[in-house]
């Protein structure tokens, strides 16, 4: 029984008050550690005072370490005393001859018992502990004699005594392990303590031979875990809502301010100051449209909801597309497709195809002479599509800032040029997604190249 | 002269409902409908050939009013063309996948794609 090693314990604490007096605070620590083992000893078998005198010292200010040692200790002689004549060992039959090296193996592993941070235990196929170790009281907050008076199953939670009794039935008919079995005990205090059990039976003694852990904590973080992940789902699914609701609100109006002005405009002279007005006001609506389209894409984006279809794309052959059906807004400019190298790449096509439509649409509307060209090309990277102009440029210090949600390089030229200020944005955001690079590079007054890069994973080898 | 086609449009707005019919009632006879189930009682005398149908009705919305149209023997095979603002990024693609014809975003931003789809849906049957 561990009391028999208490001597140890006062040649021990001897020791480490001298090595303190000695002036080697190694010592501090060494009282520390044996004042809270011999707090934990005192709670498991009953010495009240040990447990008191333990914890003091455990705790005693440095200056006074020597004097609650010293307490400490006289009750130590007292708890000898009082025990040597008291019970043998649980584990070692007195009446048996002793053999020296198997009290020591008794005594290790009566040690491991003792300081295991794991709830250890033994019960009886009666429904009564046997065996339990310090951490129960630990954990439960009863000493050992309480949670031996009762059938263990009096400690279990309401809820799971049907479970408990299942699980205990199933390994007395030996052909069961339990492993994570989980139910709820009663603590001292009156509050819950979750416990995960890994138990087997001794058929010969029959005994059950368990381990449990204290999850309780572990349970609680789970469970907030869960909870913070099914708002921010619930939040995300509302974000989804208001956008689509957004989107169908703004859009209902336009219908009537789009379609009734292109109506009068086909009744009035086309040259009439009607005309004019009417001109804007549907001019006016498709720019408000446009600019509803590109928030509530780059919400989505940002709420996490663009879904991409990924497949093979043969650049060439949409780049022609875009191209094509940009032709009419090229005016006098020289604009044309070029294919150095064909490329394919495993991209979303829809998508790409906007990111395309935008850049060659800014392009043709910044460059007023010279040419506007597209190029496929590889390059060290992977591979590349360059929009090309020969337009006014943008200067240096506002290159990094084109991409951010309404900026123009000159706030004047979204005056003179129109757009939503999205578009830029709304391309960086889908690369983004894409896992494509989007940059640019410009010279004022000579021009601009916006580049969409792709890395060698996402090319598909044409063979 | 040779008989006009006619259209119905399903729809709550009356705004909307006044630019269908004016866009279109120059070449079609326009049927009107303020709601599903006034639709699915008058579609089969209303000779129409073809519906524009809203999405978001009161009551049974545009998904549901297909579904009854499919399972009416009398109507299963009418055209149906979603006219609908909604129109964020893969709506069309659930629409047609519903089993909708076609579809038409709102706002009407060119009325000549509306006559094409029109067009188009008319010539199948």
């Amino acid at each position: 029984m561990y009391v028999e090693r208490l001597p140890e314990r006062v040649v021990e604490i001897q020791a480490a008050v001298d090595t303190l007096l000695g002036g080697d605070s190694s010592g501090e620590a060494e009282l520390r550690s044996i004042g809270h083992q011999l707090k934990g000893t005192g709670t498991s078998f009953g010495f009240p005072e040990l447990t008191e005198l333990g914890g003091a010292l455990e705790l005693a200010p440095s200056d006074q370490l020597p004097s609650a040692a010293k307490d400490l200790l006289d009750e130590l002689e007292r708890v000898i005393e009082s025990t040597k004549a008291d019970t043998p060992s649980m584990e070692i039959d007195a009446s048996q001859e002793i053999d020296e090296t198997k009290v020591h193996e008794a005594l290790h592993l009566q040690r491991f018992f003792d300081l295991s941070l794991e709830l250890l235990c033994t019960a009886s196929f009666d429904g009564y502990f046997k065996q339990l170790n310090p951490a129960w009281t630990e954990v439960l907050g009863w000493s050992r004699e309480e949670l031996r008076a009762r059938p263990f199953i009096e400690f279990v939670h309401p809820d799971d005594l049907e479970a408990t009794d299942l699980e205990t039935s199933k390994l007395t008919t030996g052909a069961h392990v339990t492993i994570g079995f989980e139910n709820r005990w009663r603590s001292k205090d009156g509050s819950w303590r979750w416990l995960r059990w890994t138990a087997t039976i001794d058929h010969e003694r029959q005994v059950f031979m368990a381990l449990a852990r204290d999850v309780t904590e572990e349970r609680a973080t789970e469970a907030a875990l869960r909870a913070a992940k099914e708002e921010a789902e619930s939040a995300s699914r509302a974000k989804s809502t208001f956008l689509a609701t957004m989107s169908h609100e703004l859009r209902t109006p336009l219908n009537s301010v789009i379609g009734f002005s292109r109506i009068l405009m086909r009744a009035v002279p086309p040259d009439s100051k009607e005309a004019n007005y009417l001109g804007r006001i549907r001019d006016n609506g498709l720019h408000l449209l446009h600019v509803i389209n590109d928030i509530l894409d780059l919400s989505k984006i940002e709420a996490g909801h663009m879904e991409l279809v990924l497949e093979p794309v043969d650049l060439e052959a949409l780049v022609a597309d875009v191209v094509g059906s940009l032709r009419g807004a090229s005016g006098g400019l020289e604009f044309r497709a070029v294919t150095e190298q064909p490329v394919t790449a495993r991209t979303d096509g829809a998508r790409l195809r906007q990111v395309l439509l935008n850049l060659i649409g800014n392009a043709l509307k910044f460059t007023s002479e010279g040419r506007v060209q597209v190029v496929v090309r590889h390059d060290d990277a992977g591979a590349r599509i360059d929009v090309e102009d020969t337009g006014i440029g943008i200067p240096e210090h506002r290159l990094a800032s084109i991409f951010e949600a309404f900026t123009q390089a000159d706030p004047s030229t979204s005056r003179q040029f129109g757009g939503t200020g999205l578009g830029l944005s709304l391309s960086q955001a889908f690369c983004e997604h894409l896992g494509v690079e989007l940059c640019a590079t410009s010279e004022v007054g000579a021009g601009s190249v916006f580049s969409v890069v792709f890395p060698a994973n996402l090319l598909v080898d044409a063979g | 002269m040779p008989e006009r086609t006619a259209i119905a449009i399903v729809e709550d707005n009356a705004d909307n409902r006044l630019l269908v019919v004016a866009l279109l009632e120059d070449d079609y006879d326009v049927v009107e409908f303020e709601d599903g189930t006034s639709a699915l009682a008058g579609l089969a005398d209303s000779g129409a050939r073809l519906v524009l149908l809203d999405i978001s009705l009161p009551g049974m919305d545009g998904s549901a009013v297909l579904r009854a149209i499919r399972a009416d023997p009398a109507l299963q095979t009418l055209p149906v063309c979603a006219l609908t603002a909604h129109a964020m990024m893969g709506d069309r693609e659930r629409y047609l996948a519903e089993g909708f014809d076609g579809y038409i975003s709102k706002p009407i931003v060119d009325e000549d794609v509306l006559f094409e789809t029109l067009k188009t849906l008319l010539a199948r049957d």
